[in-house]
């Protein structure tokens, strides 16, 4: 169910941060942010780790569709830690200290995550 | 050869949006492939070369850093590394930007990239809202939308709001 945009701006008040489809009041940054062109927005998207990359997944719909374009995994730097499984398909290693376990998160749609076990060598 | 060496201390003029004019050595241009191409291409030294898109800060910026760098012997990596990191250190978000795009226009592929990184480094641990409102991007999910996105990707959010 959708929730009307009045009833999320009163929920949040002036720092609507999840407000939608409307023009949204912040602080001034300190000098204006211009607006960024999608070839430039790679060049600095690609530079990210891919655990940020997965969160900014929830910027917005084209950053999700940026993100999720398998032309984009060919701007990652070298060092990375992905490993590029069959089928082209992009996958993250994450390792859980907590279960000493691997997993692997495939970074393209769909992305699920896949228990791979144990102390699996990489 | 008279001439090549008159060339070496030749100047060009550049002139930014707001139309500041920056007088800057040939070798200190030649940083960016953009002005490389331009002087390759006759364009003469005497001609005022317009970068609308730049503005002064910017520009001054840019040209700072060319200037380190043409200077800079090859064998000083680590100084050049070390100044880098300094000129880009106290830069808010919009000076960072406004570098990106210049570097950009400019074809200056050093100062693109140490830019963009930094911009990723920048915004790498913060929550996907703060960096909404850093690229002043307007969310067009849904709230049902955004959490099924958010669930797919669980172990990425943890420890962020």
């Amino acid at each position: 169910m959708d929730f009307p945009d009045s009833y999320l701006n009163a929920l949040k008040g002036t720092a609507n941060l999840s407000g939608r489809r409307q023009p949204l009041s912040f602080p001034p940054p300190q000098s204006q942010v211009p607006d960024i062109p999608p070839i430039l927005l790679k060049e600095i998207l690609s530079r990210l780790p891919i655990r940020s990359l997965l969160r900014f997944q929830c910027v917005c719909k084209p950053w999700l569709k940026l993100i999720s374009d398998p032309q984009f995994s060919i701007l990652f730097q070298k060092g990375k830690i992905a490993i590029r499984g069959g089928k082209g398909l992009l996958y993250d290693l994450h390792l859980d200290s907590e279960s000493d376990r691997v997993s692997m998160v495939r970074l393209h749609y769909p992305r699920r995550k896949k228990e791979i076990g144990g102390t699996e060598e990489v | 050869m008279a001439s090549s060496i008159e060339n070496n201390n030749e100047k060009l003029t550049l002139k930014s949006s707001d139309g500041e004019e920056f007088l800057v050595e040939k070798h200190v241009a030649l940083q960016s492939t953009l002005l490389q191409n331009m002087l390759d291409s006759d364009c003469s030294s005497a001609d005022v070369i317009p970068l609308p898109k730049i503005d002064a800060r910017t520009l001054a910026l840019v040209l700072g850093y060319c200037k380190k760098h043409a200077d800079a012997s090859s064998s000083k990596q680590g100084e050049l590394n070390s100044f880098d990191s300094e000129f880009l250190k106290d830069m808010d978000m919009g000076a960072l930007f406004n570098l990106v795009l210049a570097a950009n226009f400019m074809e200056i592929k050093g100062l693109l990239d140490i830019a963009a990184q930094k911009i990723a480094d920048t915004i790498k641990d913060k929550p996907h809202q703060e960096v909404r409102e850093i690229f002043h991007v307007e969310n067009d999910y849904t709230p049902e939308e955004e959490a099924a996105v958010r669930e797919e990707n669980r172990w990425a959010f943890e420890g962020f709001p």
